[in-house]
């Protein structure tokens, strides 16, 4: 069963503090829900862990069944497991969405041995189905000219494609519809398993009706301020954050 | 036999050569003034870029035996519908097959053997019309030309299948001179493919192609070239738009060595559009210069030049776009944008964006940008795995690729076959 453990992390960007002292541990199995005020640093902690080049790591420690992530660079980290759904996916003209996947496929899978082009593209249309893609997806350049909600289908078919140990979903109910959403979310709800964790950032409560969570964090001021269980996001829902800083306080 | 540019007595083996290929009097008479002119006229200039010191005189003329295919280029065929194809190695004619309907609506596509051989009216007729200012280099071309093809496509034909020609060149100096004339008639439509490929030892191709539009004519031209790093790959183009003439160029520059390429487009009449999508890569030593201009002639003109390169290494590539909006063309449109892709401390880009506007009433723009890879791009791609150098591979096949035409798949599944071949690398 993997694990994520965050362990007092503190991150800067541009020598301005925005993390200060994170704790939290992840098992397979758990969905963690990570809500919070705009600007908190919910999404750097998300880059952090990937190890996005301008989180510079002041303190703490991140590990990964043991192993130390911040040794890593971005694409260790990725093949040791780490997934991230970007908030924000990049837009590269020139790849195809199939020929990204199938790099990234066999990058993540290296002991494999590896998928025929035949293979794979079966495998992508089966999970693209799944999701309720279109199949000319797999031929569109990747995430060039999406909309919303289609880059955060495509973040979540990459997250199917790949089968990390530990997935950070970064926003991921932004831009999708009601269908979308329920779509999205009752696929990572089948994927589910030991051998998967979840950290699921978000502002609104609608995805957890959908996804059941084992903890829901308030992360305030560059660090979890409260943990809970899904009652803590209902309450926030109804409160709103400052109604719960006052419940922290 | 070792031919160079500067011995005088080359001239009669040139005629004795023309003779052998039963040319008509004109071409043989074309030929020896031109030789003539390869060493008195000036070398061309190119931007930035000294041609002087080149390896010009290392090559040997193509023989007249027919030469099977290499198997690496058999393969490559293989890969492209064998209907409307047209294939040539070392300048000699292994395969031509035209669709016999489109024969039968007056369209013709001849090799250049065939045409002096019939003594082709058109041949005459476009292969002297050049009005491309003579220099040293043309002037070596329009000596030695002996492959190459001549495409006439007849008012109002529409050829909805494309047609490919492959050039191939193998051998220890092997060279290729080769002519490719298009003429579209009125309202025509004709998409064609190019393309050069050398293997390691051949040394030079100085190849030329003119299309010409008429009114209402729309022709697509891709191009690709991929000569090893001992060839010199020199290449004009040069095409003559009519009113409401439509022509669409992407030009694949993946030589290796040394390359100097020209592409004008003369938006002689009102109406009259052209693209070009430029795509290069330089590995290695290559060095490339590469122009594009567009010439707006005529009122209500439209132009777009798209220019990518990605150099490693110690490679080398400037790129010319030239945009003349002349006077009385008024409500032209000109745009061009231009970008260079560096993978290495070692390798340079420079990129020359030119406007030059004679006219008010127009439109013109440019941008121009050179640089690494995008970070945040390649973040992205090692987030889901990939190296940095994979990643960096994945971005540059990407930048070139989207300048391809991917509509025709047997000649982006080449490309990019060739350019995986390729293995950029940091």
């Amino acid at each position: 069963m993997p694990c994520l453990t965050i362990d007092n992390l503190h991150v800067n960007i541009d020598q301005k503090p925005i993390l200060c002292g994170v704790n939290l541990k992840l098992k397979g199995g758990e969905i963690h829900v990570l809500m919070g005020p705009n600007g908190t640093g919910k999404s750097t902690l998300a880059s952090a862990l990937m190890g996005h080049p301008t989180c510079q790591v002041t303190k703490g420690t991140v590990t990964l069944n043991g192993k130390n992530m911040l040794e890593m660079n971005t694409d260790e980290r990725a093949r040791a497991g780490l997934f991230l759904a970007m908030q924000y996916p990049s837009e590269i003209s020139g790849i195809t969405n199939a020929d990204f996947m199938r790099s990234a496929y066999h990058a993540c899978h290296p002991d494999e041995k590896p998928l025929s082009l035949l293979k794979f593209i079966k495998k992508l249309e089966t999970k693209m189905q799944e999701l309720g893609i279109d199949k000319s997806f797999a031929h569109r350049y990747l995430n060039d000219g999406f909309s919303g909600g289609e880059k955060k289908r495509n973040e979540i078919l990459q997250l199917l494609m790949l089968e990390p140990q530990i997935a950070v979903l970064d926003e991921v109910d932004s831009g999708l519809d009601i269908d979308g959403l329920k779509i999205v979310a009752n696929n990572i709800q089948k994927i589910l398993n030991e051998d998967l964790g979840l950290l699921i950032i978000t502002h609104y409560q609608r995805l957890l009706e959908y996804l059941k969570p084992n903890f829901v964090h308030l992360f305030m001021h560059g660090k979890i301020v409260q943990s809970g269980d899904y009652r803590l996001a209902l309450e926030l829902e109804r409160t709103g954050y400052g109604g719960s800083q006052l419940l922290t306080s | 036999m070792k031919h160079t540019t500067k011995e005088p007595l080359r001239a009669k083996a040139l005629r004795a050569y023309a003779k052998k290929r039963d040319e008509p009097e004109w071409l043989q008479d074309w030929r020896m003034t031109h030789l003539e002119n390869v060493s008195t006229l000036e070398w061309p200039k190119p931007q930035k870029t000294n041609i002087v010191h080149w390896p010009w005189d290392d090559f040997v003329l193509p023989e007249q035996e027919n030469q099977p295919l290499l198997h690496e280029h058999s393969k490559l065929v293989s890969l492209f519908a064998q209907e409307n194809i047209f294939v040539e190695h070392n300048g000699q004619l292994l395969q031509s097959y035209l669709n016999p309907y489109l024969k039968q609506k007056g369209v013709r596509w001849l090799d250049f053997t065939s045409a002096c051989t019939i003594n082709d009216p058109l041949l005459k007729k476009y292969w002297t019309i050049s009005n491309q200012k003579p220099d040293r280099l043309l002037s070596q071309h329009h000596a030695l030309a002996t492959s190459g093809f001549l495409l006439y496509v007849p008012k109002g034909v529409h050829i909805t299948t494309p047609l490919q020609a492959l050039l191939f060149l193998s051998g220890e100096q092997a060279a290729s001179f080769s002519r490719l004339i298009i003429v579209a008639e009125q309202d025509s439509k004709v998409e064609l493919t190019t393309t050069l490929i050398g293997t390691k030892g051949c040394t030079l191709s100085n190849s030329l192609a003119e299309v010409h539009l008429a009114q209402g004519a729309q022709v697509k031209i891709a191009t690709l070239s991929n000569l090893p790093a001992t060839a010199i790959d020199v290449s004009s183009r040069c095409a003559y738009l009519k009113q409401d003439s439509t022509l669409a160029w992407s030009i694949i520059n993946l030589s290796q060595g040394r390359t100097l390429s020209r592409t004008t487009t003369y938006l002689e009449e009102p109406g009259s559009s052209s693209s070009c999508r430029l795509a290069a890569l330089g590995t290695q030593e290559a060095k490339g210069n590469l122009t594009c201009e567009m010439l707006h002639q005529a009122p209500a003109t439209k132009s777009h030049i798209s220019a990518r390169a990605v150099l490693t290494k110690e490679a080398n590539a400037i790129l010319n776009c030239l945009t003349k909006i002349l006077k009385g063309s008024s409500m032209a449109h000109g745009e061009q944008d231009s970008k260079i892709l560096l993978l290495h401390p070692g390798c340079r880009g420079d990129i020359n964006p030119i406007l030059l506007i004679d006219e008010q009433d127009v439109q013109a723009a440019h941008a121009a940008s050179i640089g690494a890879p995008d970070p945040s791009e390649l973040y992205y791609l090692m987030s889901r795995g990939l190296s940095k150098i994979a990643a960096e591979r994945l971005l540059s096949l990407g930048f070139l690729s989207s300048m391809l035409p991917t509509e025709n798949q047997p000649f982006y599944k080449l490309t990019q076959t060739l350019l995986k071949k390729m293995r950029i690398s940091p």
